[in-house]
Protein backbone atom coordinates (compact mmCIF):
# COMPACT_ATOMS: atom_id res chain seq x y z
CA UNK A 1 0.00 0.00 0.00
CA UNK A 2 1.35 3.57 -0.82
CA UNK A 3 1.39 5.86 2.11
CA UNK A 4 1.19 9.60 1.95
CA UNK A 5 5.11 9.76 2.56
CA UNK A 6 5.65 7.44 -0.39
CA UNK A 7 3.41 10.21 -2.98
CA UNK A 8 5.33 13.13 -1.26
CA UNK A 9 8.40 11.48 -2.56
CA UNK A 10 6.94 10.50 -5.76
CA UNK A 11 5.80 14.34 -6.34
CA UNK A 12 9.18 15.49 -5.26
CA UNK A 13 10.62 13.25 -7.47
CA UNK A 14 8.24 14.46 -10.68
CA UNK A 15 8.61 18.16 -9.59
CA UNK A 16 11.91 18.38 -8.63
CA UNK A 17 13.88 21.06 -10.24
CA UNK A 18 16.14 20.84 -13.35
CA UNK A 19 19.41 23.40 -12.65
CA UNK A 20 20.82 21.74 -15.82
CA UNK A 21 24.86 22.03 -16.35
CA UNK A 22 25.22 25.46 -15.08
CA UNK A 23 26.46 28.44 -17.33
CA UNK A 24 30.15 29.07 -15.98
CA UNK A 25 30.53 31.49 -19.00
CA UNK A 26 29.47 35.22 -18.22
CA UNK A 27 30.07 36.86 -21.56
CA UNK A 28 28.18 35.45 -24.88
CA UNK A 29 29.60 37.44 -27.91
CA UNK A 30 26.64 35.94 -30.27
CA UNK A 31 24.22 37.49 -27.56
CA UNK A 32 26.47 40.72 -26.77
CA UNK A 33 26.94 41.71 -30.59
CA UNK A 34 23.20 40.93 -31.23
CA UNK A 35 22.20 43.45 -28.80
CA UNK A 36 25.43 46.58 -29.74
CA UNK A 37 24.49 45.92 -33.30
CA UNK A 38 20.79 45.85 -32.79
CA UNK A 39 21.25 48.97 -30.44
CA UNK A 40 23.14 50.79 -32.83
CA UNK A 41 21.05 50.28 -35.44
CA UNK A 42 17.70 50.80 -33.78
CA UNK A 43 19.71 54.30 -32.58
CA UNK A 44 20.61 55.68 -36.04
CA UNK A 45 17.41 54.52 -37.33
CA UNK A 46 15.60 56.79 -34.48
CA UNK A 47 18.01 59.48 -34.95
CA UNK A 48 17.57 59.43 -38.95
CA UNK A 49 13.96 59.50 -38.67
CA UNK A 50 14.11 63.03 -36.39
CA UNK A 51 16.51 64.26 -37.81
CA UNK A 52 14.71 64.35 -41.20
CA UNK A 53 11.92 65.46 -39.51
CA UNK A 54 13.84 68.32 -38.36
CA UNK A 55 15.73 69.08 -41.48
CA UNK A 56 11.79 69.09 -43.32
CA UNK A 57 10.25 71.58 -40.88
CA UNK A 58 12.90 74.13 -40.77
CA UNK A 59 13.43 74.09 -44.65
CA UNK A 60 9.90 74.86 -45.01
CA UNK A 61 9.72 77.12 -42.44
CA UNK A 62 9.73 81.03 -44.27
CA UNK A 63 12.91 83.08 -42.82
CA UNK A 64 11.81 85.06 -40.50
CA UNK A 65 11.78 88.81 -41.37
CA UNK A 66 12.25 91.00 -38.08
CA UNK A 67 9.56 93.88 -38.06
CA UNK A 68 11.86 96.96 -37.66
CA UNK A 69 10.27 100.42 -37.83
CA UNK A 70 10.82 102.30 -41.02
CA UNK A 71 11.76 106.00 -40.58
CA UNK A 72 10.37 107.64 -42.81
CA UNK A 73 11.98 111.49 -43.57
CA UNK A 74 8.66 113.72 -43.49
CA UNK A 75 8.55 116.00 -46.03
CA UNK A 76 5.12 118.09 -46.91
CA UNK A 77 5.35 118.32 -50.57
CA UNK A 78 1.50 120.25 -50.86
CA UNK A 79 3.01 122.68 -47.44
CA UNK A 80 5.58 123.03 -49.79
CA UNK A 81 4.16 123.67 -53.53
CA UNK A 82 1.36 126.44 -51.12
CA UNK A 83 4.31 128.57 -49.84
CA UNK A 84 5.76 128.33 -53.29
CA UNK A 85 2.97 129.53 -54.56
CA UNK A 86 2.01 132.23 -52.32
CA UNK A 87 5.18 133.60 -52.24
CA UNK A 88 5.01 133.89 -55.83
CA UNK A 89 2.24 135.75 -55.53
CA UNK A 90 3.83 137.92 -53.25
CA UNK A 91 6.94 138.12 -55.25
CA UNK A 92 4.50 139.07 -58.31
CA UNK A 93 2.87 141.70 -56.58
CA UNK A 94 5.67 143.40 -55.32
CA UNK A 95 7.29 143.32 -58.95
CA UNK A 96 4.04 145.03 -59.87
CA UNK A 97 4.05 147.38 -57.39
CA UNK A 98 7.76 148.64 -58.14
CA UNK A 99 7.13 148.72 -62.28
CA UNK A 100 3.70 150.99 -61.25
CA UNK A 101 6.21 153.11 -59.18
CA UNK A 102 8.72 153.53 -61.80
CA UNK A 103 5.92 154.15 -64.11
CA UNK A 104 4.09 156.91 -62.49
CA UNK A 105 6.53 158.74 -60.72
CA UNK A 106 5.39 160.93 -57.66
CA UNK A 107 6.83 164.35 -57.08
CA UNK A 108 8.44 163.61 -53.84
CA UNK A 109 7.45 165.75 -51.06
CA UNK A 110 8.68 169.21 -50.65
CA UNK A 111 9.83 170.02 -47.39
CA UNK A 112 8.42 173.78 -45.77
CA UNK A 113 9.77 175.34 -42.85
CA UNK A 114 6.19 174.54 -41.39
CA UNK A 115 6.32 172.47 -38.69
CA UNK A 116 2.70 170.31 -37.79
CA UNK A 117 1.17 172.06 -35.44
CA UNK A 118 -0.34 170.61 -32.24
CA UNK A 119 -3.40 171.37 -33.21
CA UNK A 120 -3.43 168.46 -36.06
CA UNK A 121 -5.62 165.66 -35.70
CA UNK A 122 -4.54 162.50 -36.64
CA UNK A 123 -5.84 159.27 -37.48
CA UNK A 124 -3.31 156.59 -35.89
CA UNK A 125 -3.73 153.43 -37.05
CA UNK A 126 -2.33 150.20 -35.37
CA UNK A 127 -1.70 147.00 -37.26
CA UNK A 128 -1.70 144.34 -35.38
CA UNK A 129 1.64 141.94 -35.66
CA UNK A 130 0.45 139.66 -39.29
CA UNK A 131 2.75 136.36 -40.07
CA UNK A 132 3.56 136.65 -43.97
CA UNK B 1 34.45 40.01 -14.26
CA UNK B 2 38.22 39.21 -15.66
CA UNK B 3 39.85 42.01 -15.75
CA UNK B 4 40.19 42.43 -20.21
CA UNK B 5 36.02 42.40 -19.41
CA UNK B 6 36.27 45.30 -17.13
CA UNK B 7 38.87 46.97 -19.01
CA UNK B 8 36.28 46.68 -21.99
CA UNK B 9 33.70 47.98 -20.14
CA UNK B 10 35.04 51.11 -18.67
CA UNK B 11 36.50 51.97 -22.39
CA UNK B 12 32.61 51.37 -23.39
CA UNK B 13 31.27 53.77 -20.22
CA UNK B 14 34.25 56.06 -21.26
CA UNK B 15 33.37 56.06 -25.02
CA UNK B 16 29.55 56.80 -24.69
CA UNK B 17 30.55 59.71 -21.93
CA UNK B 18 32.59 61.16 -24.81
CA UNK B 19 30.33 60.99 -27.80
CA UNK B 20 27.37 62.64 -25.32
CA UNK B 21 29.92 64.87 -24.41
CA UNK B 22 30.49 66.12 -27.98
CA UNK B 23 26.33 65.67 -28.53
CA UNK B 24 25.30 68.23 -26.06
CA UNK B 25 28.36 70.75 -27.56
CA UNK B 26 26.54 69.95 -30.78
CA UNK B 27 23.59 70.75 -29.72
CA UNK B 28 24.79 73.88 -27.70
CA UNK B 29 26.64 75.38 -30.74
CA UNK B 30 23.67 74.67 -32.85
CA UNK B 31 21.36 77.13 -30.29
CA UNK B 32 24.64 79.43 -30.06
CA UNK B 33 24.70 79.86 -34.01
CA UNK B 34 20.61 79.78 -33.94
CA UNK B 35 20.86 83.09 -31.74
CA UNK B 36 23.90 84.39 -33.55
CA UNK B 37 21.80 84.42 -36.58
CA UNK B 38 18.58 85.68 -35.15
CA UNK B 39 20.43 89.05 -34.14
CA UNK B 40 22.63 88.95 -37.45
CA UNK B 41 19.08 89.03 -39.14
CA UNK B 42 17.82 91.67 -36.86
CA UNK B 43 20.78 93.63 -37.40
CA UNK B 44 20.55 93.00 -41.41
CA UNK B 45 16.61 94.11 -41.37
CA UNK B 46 17.52 96.98 -39.49
CA UNK B 47 20.34 97.90 -41.98
CA UNK B 48 18.26 97.42 -44.96
CA UNK B 49 15.45 99.86 -43.24
CA UNK B 50 18.22 102.17 -42.72
CA UNK B 51 19.82 101.81 -46.26
CA UNK B 52 15.73 102.40 -47.86
CA UNK B 53 15.26 105.20 -45.15
CA UNK B 54 19.07 106.99 -46.78
CA UNK B 55 17.78 106.00 -50.29
CA UNK B 56 14.56 108.04 -49.71
CA UNK B 57 16.28 110.69 -48.25
CA UNK B 58 18.44 111.23 -51.52
CA UNK B 59 15.95 110.68 -53.76
CA UNK B 60 14.13 113.36 -51.78
CA UNK B 61 17.00 115.49 -51.68
CA UNK B 62 17.19 115.38 -55.28
CA UNK B 63 13.91 115.53 -56.37
CA UNK B 64 13.58 118.87 -54.37
CA UNK B 65 16.55 120.44 -55.05
CA UNK B 66 14.37 123.33 -57.14
CA UNK B 67 11.83 123.49 -54.82
CA UNK B 68 14.38 124.11 -51.69
CA UNK B 69 16.04 126.36 -54.12
CA UNK B 70 13.06 128.48 -54.60
CA UNK B 71 12.00 128.49 -50.75
CA UNK B 72 15.80 129.44 -49.98
CA UNK B 73 14.62 132.95 -51.49
CA UNK B 74 12.16 133.69 -49.52
CA UNK B 75 14.38 134.34 -46.51
CA UNK B 76 16.47 137.22 -46.58
CA UNK B 77 20.92 137.02 -46.25
CA UNK B 78 22.74 138.78 -44.45
CA UNK B 79 24.53 140.13 -47.20
CA UNK B 80 21.45 141.36 -49.17
CA UNK B 81 20.21 143.63 -45.90
CA UNK B 82 22.20 146.26 -47.06
CA UNK B 83 20.82 146.16 -51.25
CA UNK B 84 17.49 145.23 -49.46
CA UNK B 85 17.47 148.97 -47.53
CA UNK B 86 18.52 150.13 -50.70
CA UNK B 87 15.88 149.12 -52.90
CA UNK B 88 12.93 150.16 -50.41
CA UNK B 89 14.44 153.80 -50.14
CA UNK B 90 15.18 154.11 -54.07
CA UNK B 91 11.48 152.47 -54.92
CA UNK B 92 10.31 155.46 -52.00
CA UNK B 93 12.04 157.66 -53.52
CA UNK B 94 10.56 156.80 -56.94
CA UNK B 95 7.18 156.77 -55.60
CA UNK B 96 7.59 160.32 -53.92
CA UNK B 97 7.75 159.45 -50.33
CA UNK B 98 10.70 160.53 -48.12
CA UNK B 99 11.85 157.49 -46.44
CA UNK B 100 14.32 157.30 -43.50
CA UNK B 101 15.50 154.13 -41.99
CA UNK B 102 14.63 153.91 -38.43
CA UNK B 103 15.74 150.81 -36.99
CA UNK B 104 18.20 148.09 -38.39
CA UNK B 105 19.67 145.48 -36.52
CA UNK B 106 19.47 141.73 -36.05
CA UNK B 107 18.55 139.31 -33.52
CA UNK B 108 20.60 136.29 -33.25
CA UNK B 109 19.47 132.73 -33.81
CA UNK B 110 18.09 131.13 -30.83
CA UNK B 111 16.54 128.07 -30.03
CA UNK B 112 13.06 128.82 -30.84
CA UNK B 113 13.51 131.25 -33.96
CA UNK B 114 16.13 131.32 -36.51
CA UNK B 115 17.85 135.35 -36.91
CA UNK B 116 15.78 138.17 -38.05
CA UNK B 117 16.53 141.41 -39.20
CA UNK B 118 14.79 144.09 -37.75
CA UNK B 119 13.99 146.92 -40.06
CA UNK B 120 11.73 150.15 -38.83
CA UNK B 121 10.68 152.75 -41.49
CA UNK B 122 9.60 156.60 -40.96
CA UNK B 123 7.51 157.53 -44.20
CA UNK B 124 5.69 160.50 -44.95
CA UNK B 125 3.91 161.25 -48.32
CA UNK B 126 0.52 161.24 -50.37
CA UNK B 127 -2.09 159.06 -49.50
CA UNK B 128 -2.04 156.89 -52.49
CA UNK B 129 1.71 156.71 -52.72
CA UNK B 130 1.79 155.57 -48.88
CA UNK B 131 -0.92 152.96 -49.83
CA UNK B 132 1.51 151.74 -52.44
CA UNK B 133 4.15 151.63 -50.09
CA UNK B 134 2.46 149.79 -47.35
CA UNK B 135 0.99 147.32 -50.11
CA UNK B 136 4.69 146.71 -50.86
CA UNK B 137 6.05 145.69 -47.18
CA UNK B 138 3.22 143.84 -47.19
CA UNK B 139 4.64 142.25 -50.24
CA UNK B 140 8.06 142.04 -49.79
CA UNK B 141 8.97 138.62 -50.99
CA UNK B 142 10.96 137.14 -47.65
CA UNK B 143 9.30 135.40 -44.50
CA UNK B 144 8.62 138.48 -42.28
CA UNK B 145 5.97 139.47 -39.66
CA UNK B 146 4.99 143.24 -39.62
CA UNK B 147 4.82 143.56 -35.79
CA UNK B 148 3.74 147.74 -35.80
CA UNK B 149 2.74 149.84 -38.23
CA UNK B 150 1.48 153.38 -37.64
CA UNK B 151 0.03 155.73 -39.90
CA UNK B 152 -0.58 159.39 -39.36
CA UNK B 153 -2.56 161.92 -41.25
CA UNK B 154 -1.64 165.13 -41.31
CA UNK B 155 -5.05 167.22 -42.49
CA UNK B 156 -3.33 170.34 -43.20
CA UNK B 157 -1.14 169.59 -46.11
CA UNK B 158 -2.76 166.29 -46.63
CA UNK B 159 0.01 164.15 -46.15
CA UNK B 160 0.63 161.05 -44.35
CA UNK B 161 3.44 160.07 -42.30
CA UNK B 162 4.06 156.10 -40.85
CA UNK B 163 5.98 153.93 -39.22
CA UNK B 164 6.87 150.09 -39.89
CA UNK B 165 8.76 147.08 -38.04
CA UNK B 166 9.64 144.23 -40.00
CA UNK B 167 10.92 141.27 -38.81
CA UNK B 168 12.53 139.98 -41.84
CA UNK B 169 13.66 136.10 -41.09
CA UNK B 170 17.58 135.26 -41.88
CA UNK B 171 18.39 132.16 -44.11
CA UNK B 172 18.38 129.67 -41.20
Amino acid sequence: MIEKKDLYKMARHIFRHSHGISDTKIMHPMREWVIGLGGSFATIIIGAVVSINTFVSFNQEQIYHPDVTEVAIPYNASLVEAAISKYQAKIDTYQTISNQSLATQLPPIISTTTTPTEKTVNTDTVVTPVAN
Amino acid sequence: MNKKTKLMLYISISYSVILMVFLVYGIYQVKVQGDTFDANLLLIAEQNSKELAYHNLIQTTESTKEDRATIEQFFITEKDTISFITDIEQLASKMGITLETSQLSVNPKTDKSAAQLYAGFKFTGQEKAIKQLVLLFENIPYHKTIPELVLTHNPEDGTWKGSILLYITITP
